[in-house]
């Protein structure tokens, strides 16, 4: 069984501008020793895949076995097996480097010995010794890069996936990552890159999966893909494919976004006006039943009339626009 | 519940490494209620007190008209009076003098033909001072009369002593403990109230906006943890930082009226500075457990109601209002009269915590008052806390843009 099935995955998020589709059944498959590619213009729907994938999101349709494990039945077995580096790294300033990773530790089950093992092997790895003890909030980009990476395989997973993980890094800091992907490849682990970089992807990638406007537009190994589109590099090879894939689709969900753009400013207005009616109207009601304000009967009265009069006029108004 | 334990230390060390949550647990409560009340006191004493050993100046017309009148103002040590001709009810006006009295020409024959005498006495009300000094003109017209009247009775043989015919023996039926508990009831519900509020907005609004601001958020959902396992240690890390404050609070309240008293800060209530109250055990035991339910009811309510904020700016302005949904019924409870609220007044959370502490704090203790409020704070906590956790599997939520 592959280290990673994806199968038919599927999310829709729901807003008031109307529904984006951002992962529209997508369908791979990954296993250990490989550098797998997820490659995509902006807003494609590549973090929103893997957040389904590493069960920080719930997927609407479809599903994924990450080691055996389902992401439905089994989230937390999955995220032991996963390790994710997300694209807005954060860590946590008041804490030095080696208390960040102390945390983290702790939170996958390490203790003791064994944690500060795995720590001082990482620090290693990750050419970090010059700033574990400093506080993380004093760190550069290319230092709180590290410690996310340091953070994010603590618990030693068996699939690592790295959301654009050289993005604003220098070339020193982007070679610390790009080796340290080679070396997570070399002991086996199943390593999934998301990223906008076709360099890095072409250099690193055993196989690409192109995702586009949330559809699986290709995947297989580089030089296949180069073949069937007929282009030199990856970057003709990614532009050519989105192309061909624009020239198939109706533009017609783009069009539907923009019907609700209108009344929106409107909704909101009368739904701000319909929550103050409501509240208004409980605070009448409330003070209708407490016995000393019996002798203010008219301001209570008038409380509940205003704010039931709104209730229902905001409530006809809202069903006309919606 | 090895995981809560380890996100509540990580958030608590993390609340106590930030100089604001610091400043908002434990040094504000520590010093500057302690400062008001002290102060406060001390400025209504100095103002009474100023009030006490004021001189007043009063301008007489038609001096001449009454010397015996005269003498006895004169006697009074805290009036001096001045000869004045021309407006006199402009000099009044214009605070060149406290007050102003206007003798009748024939003062002397209505004296002696035993008539009745009419002084006008000119002040002007808008100046408290001006209100002193016709309370001071008062005191010398009594002694005045007495004078008189003493004259008038021993003429006819009459001991003078007649006239003391009622005199008032001043007796409290409150005892030092109820008048202490009174004066402390206005001070201590809206402290603890206070602290349970503030001293963990902070650590709220850190361990959710701040930690979704600072893009921490993601990777920590991303651990094996249960959702609710990382609700409940941030939940029990705010309550413990309100708690903390709610203690540090009180002690610090409690030492400083020890070492300074009350001051006259109590001085429309009874409280006098000398007083030696003492408050039961039990009635500390019972504020404590209030406090606890209290604390932990806002501290899931500010869980989740800056969780749905995106920045730590956002949330504050959120929580902000909140305030007013606690002090308002405390103020309002404080300022009503003789407040004598019926048992079902007690399953309204917050307001029933203010009352039941002013119980207590007397020496009652009513033990439906007591249940009714505890199974109502009870119930609110937990609905508030379910309430949180809910909020916290919501992924649009923790994902929101
Ligand atoms: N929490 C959310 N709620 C609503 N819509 C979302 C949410 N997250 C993502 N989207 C939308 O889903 C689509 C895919 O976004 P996603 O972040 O997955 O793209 P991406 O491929 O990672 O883009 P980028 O390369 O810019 O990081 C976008 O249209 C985005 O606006
Ligand atoms: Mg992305």
């Amino acid at each position: 069984m592959e280290l990673l099935e994806v199968k038919n995955l599927t999310k829709k998020f729901k807003g008031k501008k109307g529904d984006v589709l951002a992962v529209d059944n997508i369908s791979f498959s990954a296993s250990k020793g490989e550098i797998f590619g997820l490659l995509g213009p902006n807003g494609a729907g590549k973090t929103t895949t893997i957040r389904l994938i590493a069960t920080t999101l719930a997927p609407t349709g479809g599903t994924a076995v990450v080691g055996g494990f389902d992401i439905h039945k089994h989230p937390a077995e999955v995220r032991r097996q996963i390790g994710v580096l997300t694209t807005d790294i954060g860590v946590y300033d008041r804490f030095s480097g080696r208390e960040n990773l102390r945390y983290y530790g702790h939170l996958y089950g390490l203790e003791g010995q064994d944690l500060e093992n795995r720590i001082d092997e990482l620090i290693k790895l990750l050419d970090m010794s010059d700033f574990t003890a400093k506080r993380a909030g004093k760190y550069s980009t290319g230092m709180k890069q590290k410690l996310a990476i340091a953070r994010s395989v603590i618990h030693d997973p068996k699939v690592i996936i790295f959301d654009e993980p050289t993005s604003g890094l220098d070339v020193i800091a982007s070679q610390t990552v790009i080796a340290f992907m080679h070396r997570m490849k070399e002991l086996g682990k199943l390593v999934v890159l998301s990223t906008h970089q076709m360099p890095d992807a072409e250099r690193l990638c055993d196989r690409i999966a192109i995702i586009h406007q949330g559809k699986l537009i290709a995947l297989d190994k580089i030089s296949v893909l180069k073949e069937q589109t007929n282009t030199q590099n990856l970057e003709d090879t990614f532009l050519k494919l989105i192309k061909q894939k624009h020239l198939r689709s109706e533009p017609q969900e783009e069009q539907e976004q923009k019907k609700g753009m209108t009344g929106d400013s409107k909704i909101k207005l009368i739904r701000q006006i319909r929550i103050a009616s409501l509240i208004v109207l409980l605070i009448g009601i409330a003070a209708f039943f407490i016995p000393s304000l019996q002798q203010y009967s008219i301001v209570t009265n008038a409380l509940i009339l205003v704010g039931a009069l709104g209730a229902v006029v905001t409530k006809t108004y809202f069903k006309k626009y919606k | 519940m090895k995981n809560i334990i380890t996100i509540w230390k990580k958030e608590l060390k993390d609340t106590i490494r930030d100089r604001r949550t610091l400043m908002a647990m434990i040094i504000l409560p520590m010093f500057l209620m302690p400062l008001i009340i002290i102060g406060m006191g001390w400025f209504i004493e100095a103002q009474v007190e100023k009030a006490e050993e004021q001189i007043v100046q009063v301008a007489v017309e038609n001096i001449d008209a009454a010397p015996a009148f005269m003498q006895v103002m004169d006697q009074h040590e805290k009036i001096t009076t001045v000869d004045f001709n021309g407006n006199i009810q402009e000099a009044v006006k214009n605070d060149e003098y406290l007050a102003g009295i206007i003798i009748p020409d024939n003062f002397n024959q209505l004296i002696e033909t035993q008539g009745k005498i009419e002084i006008v006495i000119v002040r002007n009300s808008i100046n408290t001072d001006s209100s002193t000094a016709v309370s001071r003109i008062a005191e010398g017209v009594t002694s005045y009369n007495n004078l008189v009247l003493a004259g008038r009775f021993s003429e006819q043989g009459i001991e003078a002593s007649i006239l003391n015919s009622v005199v008032i023996q001043p007796e409290d039926v409150a005892t030092e403990k109820e008048v202490g508990g009174f004066g402390l009831g206005f001070l201590l519900p809206l402290f603890i109230i206070l602290w349970s509020v503030i001293g963990g907005q902070y650590t709220a609004v850190d361990v959710s906006a701040g930690e979704k601001e600072r893009k921490t958020l993601e990777s920590l959902l991303l651990t094996p943890v249960k959702r609710l396992d990382i609700v409940f240690g941030k939940f029990l890390a705010v309550s413990t930082t309100a708690l903390i404050s709610v203690v540090v609070a009180l002690s610090s309240l409690y030492a400083a009226i020890s070492i300074f008293g009350f001051g006259d800060f109590g001085a429309g209530t009874g409280v006098s500075g000398e007083l030696n109250f003492s408050i039961d055990l039990n009635a500390v035991l019972i504020m404590f457990g209030i406090s606890i339910l209290l604390v932990l009811m806002f501290s899931a309510m500010q869980l989740s109601i800056s969780i749905f904020a995106k920045s730590y700016k956002e949330a504050q302005s959120y929580i902000g209002p909140s305030y007013l949904v606690v002090i308002l019924p405390t103020v309002l409870v404080n300022t009503l009269p003789n407040f004598k609220p019926e048992t079902w007044f007690f399953a309204i959370p917050v307001v029933n915590a203010i009352m039941l502490f002013k119980e207590v704090l007397i020496g009652v203790y009513d033990v439906s008052h007591i249940i009714t409020t505890i199974v109502s704070l009870l119930i609110c906590s937990i609905i508030v806390i379910f309430i949180a956790t809910k909020i916290y599997s919501k992924e649009g939520i923790l994902f929101r843009d």
